[in-house]
């Protein structure tokens, strides 16, 4: 899956770490999440669309095999 | 199943796991097997140091999948999906162990127990070191 997650954070001026602070989760599962390596739940996906004042649409777009 | 519980210093399951050495320790010590008893009170101690340490805020995710303290929905996947692995390979093992005690002796049970507790443990690791590489 595809995001756009690094890109709001660092227009944000967050680091990982801050970022997973405030959605609840560790520095480590933010990185997994900017490089697609870890597909986050619907409540974490929906955390990080409201802390960004986005949606689940914007942020995350899903690449079909 | 969730191993974080945040108003404790460490998982609920480390908490069970840290009072068995402790409480085992003491029983033994009554029973008069002091070494045993340092042996237990140690591995228990040391237990209890490594999930404090994971639980620190700059743990590394191995770290924290290696001392049973999941942090957030990544850490309960990957840690689910490493203990899938060590629980097929102990029902390998005890397989094995049922088959090996048969044949040979009784005596031969304890250092089997011994040999398939350290051969799930080093799967664990493995598996834990894998998963956190992939997710």
């Amino acid at each position: 899956m595809n995001s756009k997650v690094r890109e709001l954070r660092q227009a944000a001026g967050l680091s990982q770490a801050a970022l997973g602070e405030a959605v609840g989760v560790s520095r480590q599962t933010i990185n997994a999440v900017e490089t697609g390596r870890y597909d986050p739940s619907l409540t974490l996906a929906a955390r990080l669309a409201r802390h960004f004042g986005s949606t689940i649409e914007e942020i995350f777009d899903v690449v079909e095999d | 199943m969730s191993l974080r519980t945040d108003r404790l210093p460490i998982s609920g399951v480390n908490v069970v796991l840290v009072t068995a050495f402790v409480v085992g320790g003491l029983v033994t010590l009554v029973l008069g097997h002091v070494l045993q008893a340092v042996g237990l009170f140690l591995v228990g101690a040391g237990g209890l140091h490594c999930a404090l340490w994971a639980r620190r805020p700059s743990a590394r995710d191995v770290t924290r999948l290696n001392a049973l303290e999941w942090r957030d929905e990544r850490d309960r996947q990957l840690g689910k999906e490493a203990l899938s692995v060590v629980g097929a390979t102990a029902l390998v093992l005890s397989i094995v162990e049922l088959v090996v005690v048969s044949v040979l002796a009784i005596d031969a049970a304890l250092w089997l127990a011994w040999i398939q507790l350290v051969a799930l443990m080093t799967v664990w690791a493995l598996m834990n070191s894998i998963v956190v590489r992939r997710g």
